[in-house]
């Protein structure tokens, strides 16, 4: 029986979570808001109606490409793709279609040797959001328009088809997420559509073990409308399922868009393509292009935070405290800073890092206290087993004075170097448990009496 | 005279939602295949020493700051252009085929 490998390519878009929409002022926060009250001529698609773009949607996306690894176009332009559907009002998507911002990116997939090639990232307009309700059996069912989301600054991601496992498509896909909101340029939000998965799938029949180019099978399936990463994880188990049996059997399969039905757990079809689709490309005459000099994507770049890969190399390498510990404070940056700044408090000495990392994650110390500082002292009292009672110091002093008269005379014949002579006797009596300043406070009070 | 077939009009039809008649076909062959012949009296421009652009404006990088403005429309004039609506939201016909 032939071996197939799955070959997976993926269309990521992500909302920026800019205040004002893409080529409007009107705000971009649309989620569960009252339908079509942040709109305007624009974003409603009204005759006459001018797109002006927002520049801090122009930068994020050339800040996600830089993370990203990509080559950003130098020129670049908006173009104007056109289809016919209710969401889309103008009859056209303001998109980006032979000079995207950004090209040619590479990207490591996170505790893999393999590297995905990203294929373009660019930017264009989110359309209206859709309500269907579907009616009984008199009345025909309707569709619903809703404009807030129209006009919402969208972020496509395209990666070539080089995912062979699932496993590598989802943590490729929960990295971008991790990625994208440490860049604070999304929520990234798969519940509210913030972040929407597309991926298309065929089988290669595989030779020999490694992939050659010219098995890339000459189909492709693509699978939309997946809201999470675990219902991507099964459709595309199920798609690769499907597939095999086909393709066993010496049959074809067919190029389409197809579902997934979590119920039943198989995709379905959704739409054959029949001819390709025709967008009918232009460039947007109504905003001239974009040219970006060098310090400008410098300028860009250096903004771009600390990311999570970088992150997870620096506190192995800065703390050495376990991978599970470095996962955990890598997908909470807050705490992560926390655990840092712990750190710093503590000063290494007395607490390891280690022991920093476990209190806080495994008792969730850093929700009981809001500040490390007091974490820290916290940490401190309770990691002395036991602190010596003032009474215990005060016998200990008169035992060590009556032991040692010859130290006593010394002292009060101005010899104060004594006093450390004796706190060490005193800490010895102590067994270590005394604190020192009020050993060194006690005993001398009590020479001072003598 | 080069013109455009009758398949083209078929397809740029089916693009626009428009359902023709075999006389339409005809006729919106006839129309498109001259203002297409039109428009090629273009290629008479000697363009040899002309970079390509895609735009006339010479323009480049007109933006404006992420702040939100106010010259939005409220729910009731954005929904006064329309024929019918329905709590709020432009109603339409069902994009989805009763099955």
């Amino acid at each position: 029986m032939s071996r197939f490998i799955p070959v997976i390519g993926l269309e990521v878009h992500i909302e920026l979570a800019t205040k004002s929409k893409m080529f409007c002022g009107c705000s971009a926060d649309h989620f569960a808001k009252e339908p079509n009250t942040q709109v305007c001529p624009v974003c409603l698609g009204l005759p006459g109606a001018l797109p002006y773009a927002n520049f801090s949607a122009i930068e994020q996306t050339v800040m996600f490409g830089l993370s990203m690894n990509c080559k950003i176009n130098r020129f670049s332009k908006f173009d104007r793709k056109h289809y016919f559907y209710p969401d889309l009002p103008k009859g056209y998507q303001i998109s980006q279609y032979d000079f995207p911002f950004c090209v040619k990116g590479k990207f490591q997939i996170p505790n893999s040797k393999n590297q995905i090639r990203i294929r373009r990232i660019h930017l264009e307009e989110d359309t209206a959001k859709l309500v269907h309700q579907f009616g009984d059996s008199k009345e025909k069912g309707i569709s619903l328009v809703d404009f807030n989301r129209s006009g919402v600054p969208l972020v496509e991601m395209v990666t070539e088809p080089e995912f062979s496992d699932v496993d590598s498509v989802i943590s490729f896909l929960q990295e971008i997420q991790l990625l994208v909101r440490y860049l604070g340029i999304s929520s990234a939000d798969m519940e509210k559509g913030s972040m929407r998965l597309e991926a298309n799938i065929s089988l290669a029949k595989a030779q020999k073990s490694k992939l050659q180019s010219e098995d890339l099978p000459n189909y492709k399936v693509e699978l939309k409308n997946i809201n999470s990463f675990r219902f991507l994880r099964k459709a595309l188990n199920a798609e690769i399922k499907r597939q095999k049996r086909i393709l066993r059997k010496g049959g074809k399969v067919t190029q389409e868009t197809r579902g997934y039905d979590e119920y039943k757990n198989i995709t379905f079809s959704q739409r054959i393509k029949e001819e390709a689709m025709d967008y009918r490309y232009f460039p947007e005459p109504d905003i001239p292009p974009i040219r970006f000099s060098k310090t400008q994507i410098e300028d860009i770049k250096s903004k771009i935070p600390e990311l999570p890969a970088a992150k997870r190399k620096r506190l192995e390498e800065k703390y050495g405290i376990s991978k599970e510990y470095i996962e955990i404070l890598v997908q909470d940056k807050r705490r992560c800073d926390y655990f840092e700044k712990s750190c710093e408090i503590s000063g290494n000495k007395e607490l390891s890092a280690k022991s920093i990392a476990g209190a806080l994650i495994n008792q969730n110390l850093d929700r009981k206290f809001e500040s490390p500082y007091e974490f820290i002292r916290y940490l401190k009292k309770i990691s002395k087993k036991y602190y010596s009672s003032l009474k215990e110091i005060e016998d200990a002093i008169q035992k060590v004075l009556s032991d040692n008269s010859k130290a006593v005379k010394d002292y009060h014949e101005g010899n104060s170097n004594v006093i450390g002579f004796l706190i060490g006797q005193v800490q010895k009596m102590l067994k270590g448990r005394g604190e020192p300043k009020l050993i060194r406070e006690s005993l001398i009070k009590a020479l001072q009496k003598d | 005279m080069v013109g455009i077939t009758k398949d083209q009009v078929k397809h740029i039809s089916r693009l626009s939602k428009l359902s023709l008649s075999k006389d339409e076909v005809n006729k919106f062959q006839k129309q498109l295949g001259e203002i297409v012949e039109y428009v090629r009296t273009l290629e008479l421009v000697k363009l040899n020493d002309t970079a390509p652009t895609s735009q006339t404006t010479e323009l480049t990088n007109v933006y404006r700051n992420d702040l939100i403005g106010v010259d939005g429309l409220d729910q009731k004039s954005a929904l006064s252009g329309t024929e019918e609506v329905y709590n709020g939201y432009f109603k339409v016909p069902s994009i989805f085929k009763k099955v």
